[in-house]
């Protein structure tokens, strides 16, 4: 076999530049290359230095770098490097952006805990947190006396090779523990009070690390976790009590990571999705609070260059930007010798081996192609993937919903596999169904009036409907009840009127809630439909809002003509792919929606008349409109005005079903007020 | 209502006046009445009542007294039209205009630098500003074909509205140092692009739904047909 065809037919297999995002900073998936924002890299590695050597330093960064300039690839960066350093080790927690500003640190804290259980590798069981108490009972049991020299020799070994193992090889050793716990307690009783450590040894019982996890969650354990854990039962239903005790839990862990001094990176990612002033705010409490009451903690915010200096700066607080701004970041794009080393690294990881010499491109073209400017490394990943799939055989273009769809079941399958690092969490599920309910067509109101009521629907034509949601994970009894009486009161005014109650399936109403179990026979009996999210259910909302999230940051990438060019997917494709695929698989829920509002999807049976002349007529005058124009751009009512002048009667949703049927000769741009239309420089003479 | 913008550049018109705190413009009876404004409304509530109603000749500003409806120019040309009225002192020109005291400390500055305005000292002391009359290099350069222009000269200048636009950041928006430098479209591409091949500048796509149609247009297209946003220069 030809050596050439060798290569095409890997590239095929592989697909090594199909990817050019990283969706997911803990995925290490291709070689990384070190000489792309090395300085950045480097200049962060020495921030975490300082915070190590000197906790008290007040430090905060934020690195700036429009879409598929390595943001998220940084973050992966950094946690692939975290022992990387001589002198130190750090550890990284990854922030999705926050749903909910009146639950800013019990969300901090969620997301800080949820980082702290992943494991160190795939598929070993210590996670993050178990590195950090292992080298806090070292700090303790090294210096203790054993009376049996063997078991003594056996603990000291553990502790030099592989402090962890202590979880693992010794968790039977109840005198052993007793011990620890008692030495973590004494030495550290200035700091901690005696629960975190009885809580936390018992890390070492794989059964009660749900307990766990929830306890340092703040979230209220019923009596069984309780008992499981020997601990008192808390009740922190309200907000303001659970935000209290959600600080003094980060003050706790920043505390513990100070003890074995592996400082914490916080990375705010997205902030793009701080679609509100108030999750802005939200996202600056969380900065600040870190800087000044969690030492070991250092927040580094990433986020587009543009939207940060000319939107975002303005909705923090002068002091979150000066802290943020103390240590500002712009990443580079690629010059021509980097770019080659990003091609061959991910040749090499296709091939198995270096000697390919970019074999089967040329090297001399690819340098030239790459010599005229710089570029982000998506942009290299993209036109080199244009030329592979030119060379092995260029395939018809999938529809954008199709492409979307493959992009989705990614998203959605990812979640599925990490299902338990994905809490029940309200805000992410209401951001999915908010979404269902506008794309059918129904006026949302966000703003009920009502903490318990998550928004309501209504819509006036072709049926006149209306309803609330109410998405409750809760696991407290009160709030339960408070959210199904809401329901009941809303049935009984609104008898007409449809009320869903979601609730995920990790949260069940336990039998013995007697009470609040009739409570949710009466919503029944009033009309009201439960819903109970399997895993299933769960997974597509949060695949849903994941995805959500980047595509508004540029991360989904789709293929929009024959030349196989990549554009980043808009908000408007990401809602017309979930419109047309509510139906189908894996939209069950969605499904289910429909059914119990009865909607069905419209089927056009009337198309226009001679549709294709018409069409002819549209494109030929649209691009005429446009060459004259400065930059070949006019905004959609020039483009109709002009139309209109030419006697072609036409909407703008005519104009723009036909402007993205032929999405290879036009663009479409949203600015602030309007939509504009450009014309692709290669179309400019030709006709349609 | 369709003739609440038109009123206010009229008001401006006889006032000769680029600019209105927007306090000044509720006690006009016709914006009053139009708009339902109250004696004791904010004005935040004012903007809100008002900015549905400006098209592409006005836009409302923050200033030195809180905000401002101003005419759609540049801020070069906002200082430009109030001293070429009346020479004043900064004190004076910052007391009442519609830009933030420290931008438009470095924007006079800037200006002076470039030769568009002069300084003089009175007896007392007070530094007062005026337009220079033989204005140097830029003004005859907007006013010259772009095959004149000396190549090194347009790239310091493009790099000093960088700087002076940015203030040392990156992210610079393109539209932004086009209307600073006045330069015909192809002189500003031309020496753009130059820039772009020889990697001093990093262009970016940016995202165009934050600017409105009229900053679109004068931002720049690359050669793959890209709208470009914002640039950044690098100091290599």
């Amino acid at each position: 076999m030809n050596r050439d065809t060798r290569y095409l037919e890997l590239l095929e297999q592989k697909q090594p530049f199909a990817s050019s995002s990283v969706s997911d900073p803990k995925d290490h998936i291709f070689p990384d290359v070190d000489s792309i924002n090395k300085n950045v890299f480097q200049s962060i590695i020495d921030l975490i230095r300082m915070k190590s050597q000197n906790p008290s330093l007040p430090l905060a960064a934020l690195v700036l770098g429009e879409a598929g300039f390595g943001k998220t690839h940084l973050i992966n960066r950094l946690s692939r490097n975290v022992d990387s350093q001589h002198d130190f080790t750090f550890r990284v927690a990854y922030i999705q952006p926050i749903e909910d500003p009146a639950q800013t640190y019990s969300y901090l804290l969620r997301e800080i805990v949820t980082n702290l259980f992943y494991p160190i590798q795939n598929n070993r069981p210590p996670t993050i947190l178990h590195v950090i108490l292992a080298e806090i009972i070292k700090k303790v049991l090294i210096k203790s006396t054993f009376k049996n020299a063997a078991f003594k020799k056996k603990v000291h070994t553990i502790l030099q090779n592989n402090p962890v193992d202590i979880f693992y090889e010794l968790d039977s050793k109840m005198s052993l523990w007793k011990k620890v716990e008692n030495k973590l307690i004494s030495n550290y009783s200035n700091m901690f009070s005696p629960v975190v450590f009885q809580v936390l040894m018992q890390l070492r019982y794989n059964d009660r690390r749900f307990a766990i996890i929830e306890w340092l969650k703040c979230n209220t354990l019923d009596a069984d976790m309780s008992k499981l854990l020997h601990i008192k039962p808390e009740n922190l239903s309200s907000i303001p009590a659970k935000e209290q005790a959600s600080r003094d839990m980060i003050k706790h862990l920043s505390a513990l990571i100070g003890i074995c001094n592996q400082p914490l990176l916080i990375c705010f990612d997205r902030l793009e999705n701080l679609d509100t002033v108030d999750k802005a705010h939200s996202i600056g409490r969380m900065v600040e609070f870190l800087v000044d009451d969690a030492k070991t903690m250092l927040p580094v915010a990433f986020c587009r260059g543009d939207l940060w200096y000319n939107t975002l700066q303005s909705k923090f607080n002068s002091h979150v930007t000066q802290r943020l701004k103390s240590n500002t970041f712009e990443l580079i794009g690629c010059n021509s010798d980097q770019a080659l080393e990003l091609i061959a690294s991910r040749l090499t990881w296709a091939y198995g081996h270096s000697d390919h010499t970019y074999q089967p491109f040329d090297k001399d073209t690819l340098e030239k192609k790459f010599s005229n400017r710089l570029r982000s490394t998506r942009d290299i990943i993209q036109k080199v993937n244009n030329l592979a799939r030119n060379m092995i055989d260029p395939k018809p273009i999938k529809p954008v919903i199709e492409q979307l769809n493959v992009q989705f079941r990614s998203y959605y399958q990812k979640v599925l596999d990490e299902f338990e690092r994905h809490d029940p969490e309200r805000f992410r599920i209401q951001r999915a169904l908010r979404m269902f309910f506008e794309i059918k067509d129904f006026a949302v109101d966000n703003d009920f009036g009502d903490k318990y009521i998550d928004f309501g629907f209504s819509m006036e034509q072709p049926v006149s409907k209306k309803g609330i949601a109410i998405i409750d994970v809760q696991n407290h009894h009160r709030s339960v009840g408070a959210s199904l009486k809401r329901g009941i009161d809303f049935l009984s005014t609104n008898p007409e009127a449809c009320a869903l109650y979601f609730r995920d399936e990790r949260c069940l109403l336990p039998s013995r809630w007697k009470s609040t179990n009739e409570k949710l026979e009466t919503f029944k009996k009033h009309g009201g439909h439960v819903l109970i999210l399997d895993r299933n259910e769960a997974a597509q909302c949060f695949a849903i809002t994941l995805m959500n999230y980047a595509i508004k940051e540029g991360d989904v990438s789709i293929e929009t003509n024959a030349d196989s060019e990549m554009q980043k997917a808009s908000i408007d494709e990401f809602l017309h792919f979930i419109h047309e695929s509510i139906f189908y698989e894996p939209f069950t829920l969605f499904k289910k929606i429909a059914d119990i509002l009865k909607l069905r999807k419209k089927v056009s049976t009337e198309g226009p008349k001679d549709p294709k002349s018409k069409n002819k007529m549209i494109l030929t005058k649209t691009i005429e409109c446009l060459r004259p124009q400065p930059m070949m751009m006019a905004s959609t009512d020039n483009i109709l005005t002009f139309l209109s002048k030419n006697d072609i009667q036409t909407h703008i949703d005519e104009l723009m079903q036909l402007i993205k049927r032929f999405n290879d000769r036009f663009v479409i741009h949203r600015s602030k007020t309007e939509i504009i239309i450009m014309i692709k420089k290669e179309w400019m003479n030709a006709q349609p | 209502m369709e003739n609440i913008e038109k009123q206010i550049i009229d008001i401006l018109d006889k006032k000769g006046t680029d600019y209105l705190t927007l306090k000044t413009l509720k006690n006009h009876s016709y914006i009053k009445n139009a708009l339902k404004l109250t004696g004791k409304m904010q004005n935040t509530n004012i903007k809100k009542k008002l900015a549905p109603h400006l098209g592409d000749a006005l836009k409302i500003v923050n200033g030195y007294k809180g905000l401002y409806v101003v005419r759609d120019i540049s801020d070069t040309d906002f200082v430009i039209n109030r001293i070429h009225k009346k020479a004043c002192s900064l004190g004076e020109l910052k007391q009442h205009f519609p830009i933030q005291t420290k931008d438009l400390v470095k924007l006079v500055s800037q200006m002076v630098m470039a030769g568009q305005l002069c300084v003089e000292f009175s007896t007392s002391g007070t530094i007062h500003l005026s337009i220079n009359a033989n204005p140097p290099a830029k003004q005859i350069d907007i006013s010259q074909e772009a095959s004149e222009t000396d190549t090194s000269n347009d790239r310091q200048k493009m790099r000093a509205a960088y700087d002076h636009i940015g203030g040392g950041r990156g992210f610079v928006r393109i539209y932004a140092m086009r209307e600073y430098l006045g330069w015909p479209e192809e002189r500003f591409d031309q020496t753009l692009e130059q820039l772009v091949k020889e990697l001093a500048i990093q262009l970016h796509y940016g995202d165009p739904s934050i600017l409105t149609e009229k900053q679109l247009k004068a931002s720049f297209v690359d050669d793959e047909g890209q709208v470009c946003i914002t640039l950044t220069w690098r100091d290599v």
